[in-house]
């Protein structure tokens, strides 16, 4: 849960970016931690496993400066994909205020894509998060590849996106796409923040 | 008098360019010789182009050039209002000065003349009458002359002789340099680029370029950084930027680094979530300021960080507004003067407004209401009264609509004082009170003691209010001009209203003197009731009910010596009868024809004393024919001045 | 006996030893990606996965914070519960390295299974055959290989 304290005027919070194994979760944040001034975030927290498997998760904090007068921080996690992991994958879902899905565009993957998805609703109703309301944004990485192997953005939308929340094409290990879904979910975040009733 | 001049809207914050040169050299032109150049000048443009500006800014420079002279500026509403205010307040004329004593004219917003044939010809006059004297008429409107519907042709005659000229819509330069211009008045840092950006955008009107202008200022005074031209251009459409790296950066571009740009479009966004309620507050603000209210605990609410209840702080406001508008409306009744006090305007002090109202509500005191002593039972029904009753009773069931007015007319001591007050009585009960019942001369007195403390306007209140309007021998208010004056206004409102008048009188109309010819006929307009001296029957009736009631005895004969002592009037009789009463009491006698017969005609020899003693409605004895003038013995001499002050004003 | 299961049939006695000695109620043997070598206690597959999951992720978190301090990776990983407590380390092998999950009960002391880790980590390198050489996972073979040993597990 994010926490917005009118006291200390500060906003708090927590992206996590899901999705099935290798979809390049761990290279979003990557990206993102190369482009951002260091003095706007902090040291990035990968726990992997030898051949670079995110083991329980990749965690980068942002300091976004004071947006209105609020000092806000966004906290990225990172989730392990595979399936094996589940338990640890729900301990890093826990508190998360909007959600990534990143999906391996790859043909191939549209299996593990869904199967994923599928747990992410599950885990996400262990927690009691109504899935219709949480924020949550498609990105639909590895849009470089050779058009041959990957399915273009419309059929994966189809295929998926069934609230129809914003989407979109990236390649995260150019960049392509990162910082749009970055802000898409920032966005819907930070809008939701301020229609609740406030503390 | 006149609504104030903006002082910000001049010829020197008026931004020149080719839509609207040749507006302003009119302007100019007139502002420097008034009367001479352009009369009338006519300015037309579509909403929000800045006629009000011109207008402004011509009265301000008028006075600037010539401080003596007079300049009125109204909306067209106001023009109108005025007219009907002094209409109904029973002083066109007033209206007519002041209008005719002005310099210059600046009229707004003439469109609303559609179908207004009374403004039009009020207006018509008052063009060639400035024409004339060379005084300035200015007008500006949405629409070109031939377009107002339904324009006298003299009208459109009129203007085309003056000169009429548009005023188009900025283009690119005029509007960029509006804004450069309003930036510097309000002392706000933009970068030229976003100055241009937003002048790029095509408005339709000047308002709006504002409008976005004041939206950027608010954005920028919130963030801390000066505004980019993403978060300006996003501002502008009035929505979040789509993410479009490429089209969106112009020389921000990629120096500035990906997560600058994702920055900058997140604060846009948050900015505009967690300040929105900033923006509703401010748009109530403006809204209800611009009426006239204070808004005070409004800008209060601005200044606090945390959103807090905001559609509820502004639902109470607009509630505690509607309190206020009632308020005062209810203070209008009783005073309008009183309504037009600045509390009622202040949402913050509705405590003091309410007690204002109380205040008002004590002081007022009705109208005088129809007497208790009289009532429709009592009325005695014969032949003489008849036509009386039945057009009292007809006006009873239908108030208002069917014979409005009632006038009933017949000689001194018929019975008409009895019969209005019991009418009277009657209307109060089915209207729910606020029944006007009084004689003449009172409504006199009245007028001249409000005239001398000058609070006509609550007379009149007093008066409008009634829910009728029954008012005794009105042949008295003859020679009473002003008297006249009001009584006709408020003739005109009440049978408007449908409100039922009731007037007595002992002459017919074309018969009374100094009466206006005016109220002579809306006199007639209803039904005119005769009353007659009471015939036999009628006397005999009387005189029954009246020794039943005070000796619960009536012998036949008695009854018939008495009718027929006195023939001329009820009241006449009706002393007959208090006289023999009262002496066969005081004899300690029962009373019988012969003690009745010994009891007048021995009072037929005159008496050491005059009996000037003057005769009152209720009968006291006084020799029967003694008074036979038609007037009335007033007991409180009104004092001489005061009827001087009436009859010259 | 019958409950211990193993993917390489070595590890199984010096494991077996270690239960023994240190009244382990279950015990678990994996690489540090929590894929499981052995397993001793556990009737379910989920259980070892959760179990092997968690316990990687652990260890994973503590060496963050060993390097946050700038210590090397702490060995071992005490933690005592009211009724259990669970012991968590990791050691060096020739194969690799490894990471023990043993959970007791109050019939033990955390010093006692210290001690017989010791001694288990010891034999399990003596025990190591060295003509192997660690296997290279492959990228895309990673889950398959989890998969694959969680099966085999459980079905002899």
């Amino acid at each position: 849960m994010s926490l917005v304290n009118f006291t200390t005027r500060e906003i708090t919070c927590k992206i996590v970016y899901y999705g099935p194994g290798r979809s390049g979760k761990t290279t979003n944040l990557q990206y993102i931690y190369d482009q951002v001034p260091t003095d706007r975030r902090g040291r990035m927290v990968s726990l992997a496993t030898q051949t670079d498997r995110t083991l329980f998760f990749d965690f980068l904090p942002l300091e976004l400066g004071t947006i209105s007068g609020f000092t806000t921080k966004f906290q990225l996690y990172t989730v392990p994909g595979q399936v094996y992991y589940n338990a640890t994958r729900k301990l890093v879902l826990h508190g998360a205020d909007g959600v990534v899905f990143v999906a391996d565009s790859q043909v191939r993957q549209l299996d593990e894509n869904l199967e994923s998805l599928q747990n992410l609703q599950v885990n996400l109703l262990e927690q009691r998060i109504d899935v219709r309301t949480l924020p949550m944004v498609f990105q639909y990485n590895k849009q470089g590849l050779p058009r041959e192997l990957v399915l273009p953005v419309e059929e994966l939308d189809d295929a998926m996106n069934f609230r129809g929340v914003p989407s979109c094409g990236a390649d995260a290990l150019t960049g392509n796409g990162v910082f749009e879904t970055l802000r898409s979910v920032s966005e819907l975040v930070l809008r939701k923040l301020s229609e609740e009733p406030s503390a | 008098m006149t609504a104030e001049l903006n002082p910000r809207l001049t010829f020197e914050t008026c931004v020149v360019g080719p839509s609207n040169r040749l507006a302003v050299t009119a302007c100019r032109t007139v502002s420097e010789h008034p009367g001479a150049a352009y009369n009338p000048l006519f300015i037309y443009s579509q909403t929000g182009l800045g006629k009000t500006h011109l207008l402004m800014a011509v009265g301000q420079m008028v006075r600037e050039l010539s401080p003596a002279a007079t300049v009125e500026y109204l909306t067209l509403d106001e023009f109108i209002e005025a007219y009907h205010a002094a209409v109904s307040g029973g002083t066109p004329s007033d209206f007519r000065d002041r209008f005719s004593r002005a310099d210059v004219l600046l009229l707004d917003d003439v469109q609303f003349l559609s179908h207004s044939k009374e403004m039009q010809a009020e207006l018509i006059r008052l063009a060639s009458e400035f024409q004339e004297a060379e005084r300035q008429l200015v007008l500006t409107c949405d629409r070109p002359p031939a377009d107002i519907e339904d324009l006298d042709d003299r009208l459109l005659d009129q203007l085309d002789g003056g000169l009429v000229v548009d005023i188009g819509i900025p283009e690119y330069e005029m509007r960029l340099a509006i804004l450069q211009r309003r930036a510097e008045e309000s002392e706000a840092e933009f970068s030229p680029e976003v100055l241009a950006v937003i002048a790029e955008f095509e408005v339709q009107h000047v308002r709006a370029l504002l409008g976005v202008f004041n939206r950027l200022q608010a954005f920028q005074s919130v963030n801390e950084q000066p505004l980019t031209l993403q978060q300006a251009r996003a501002i502008v459409l009035g929505e979040t930027p789509v993410a479009e790296p490429e089209a969106a950066t112009l020389e921000e571009g990629k120096a500035a680094g990906e997560f600058d740009r994702f920055l900058s479009n997140l604060k846009v966004t948050v900015t505009q979530q967690v300040e929105g309620w900033k923006m509703e507050i401010q748009d109530a603000i403006t809204e209800w300021s611009g009426r006239g209210y204070d808004t005070k605990s409004l800008e209060v609410l601005l200044e606090q960080d945390v959103p807090g209840a905001t559609d509820a702080a502004v639902r109470t406001f607009e509630e505690r507004i509607e309190r206020l508008r009632s308020l005062e409306a209810e203070v209008a009744q009783f005073d309008p003067e009183a309504a037009r006090h600045p509390i009622f305007k202040s949402p913050d002090r509705i405590a003091e407004a309410e007690q204002l109202v109380r205040e008002e509500r004590e002081k007022f005191i009705p109208p005088p209401g129809p007497s208790d002593a009289f009532s429709l039972e009592s009325f005695a029904v014969g032949e003489a009264t008849r036509m009386a009753i039945e057009a009292g009773r007809s006006v009873i069931a239908q108030p208002g609509t069917l014979y409005n007015p009632l006038l009933l007319v017949g000689p001194a001591g018929v019975g008409k004082t009895h019969l209005l007050h019991a009418i009277g009585r009657a209307l109060d009960a089915e209207t729910g009170g606020a029944v006007a019942c009084l004689a003449a001369g009172t409504f006199v007195e009245d007028l001249v003691k409000a005239i001398e403390q000058d609070r006509l306007p609550a007379w009149r209140a007093r008066y409008r209010h009634a829910s009728a309007f029954l008012l005794d021998d009105v042949h008295e208010i003859g020679a009473r001009s002003q008297t006249q004056e009001e009584l006709f206004n408020l003739f005109n409102l009440f049978i408007g209203a449908g409100r039922q008048m009731v007037f007595t009188a002992n002459v017919l109309p074309q018969e009374m003197e100094g009466l206006d010819d005016r109220l002579r006929s809306r006199l007639v307009e209803g039904l005119v009731a005769m009353i007659t001296p009471p015939d036999v029957e009628l006397r005999r009736t009387i005189v029954r009910s009246h020794l039943e009631a005070r000796t619960g005895s009536a012998e036949a004969d008695v009854v018939d010596y008495l009718a027929e002592r006195a023939t001329e009037s009820v009241r006449s009789l009706l002393s007959v009868v208090q006289r023999v009463v009262t002496g066969a009491e005081a004899l300690g006698r029962g009373l019988d024809v012969e003690s009745a017969r010994q009891l007048l005609e021995r009072a037929h020899k005159p008496e050491p004393r005059a009996s000037s003693a003057g005769r009152t409605s209720d009968g006291m004895s006084a020799p029967p024919g003694a008074l036979k003038s038609r007037e009335k013995i007033v007991w409180d001499w009104p004092n001489m001045a005061e009827r001087v002050i009436e009859e010259l004003s | 006996m019958t409950r211990m299961y193993s993917v390489d049939p070595w590890v199984e006695k010096p494991l077996e030893a270690f239960v023994v000695e240190a009244g382990a109620r279950l015990a678990l043997l994996m690489t540090p990606a929590g894929q499981v070598i052995a397993q001793y206690g556990f009737t379910r597959a989920v259980d070892v996965m959760a179990a092997a999951a968690l316990g990687a992720a652990i260890v994973a978190s503590t060496g963050e914070i060993a390097k946050l301090l700038d210590e090397p990776t702490f060995s071992v990983l005490n933690h005592q519960g009211k009724r259990h407590g669970i012991l968590l380390a990791g050691f060096d092998t020739p194969r690799g390295r490894m990471v023990c999950l043993a959970v007791y009960g109050p019939d033990s002391t955390p010093g006692l299974v210290q001690l017989f880790f010791e001694e288990f980590s010891r034999d399990i390198r003596d025990a190591c055959p060295k003509r192997e050489t660690p296997k290279q996972v492959l990228a895309a073979d990673f889950e398959r290989d989890l998969n694959e040993s969680l099966s085999a597990l459980f079905r002899t």
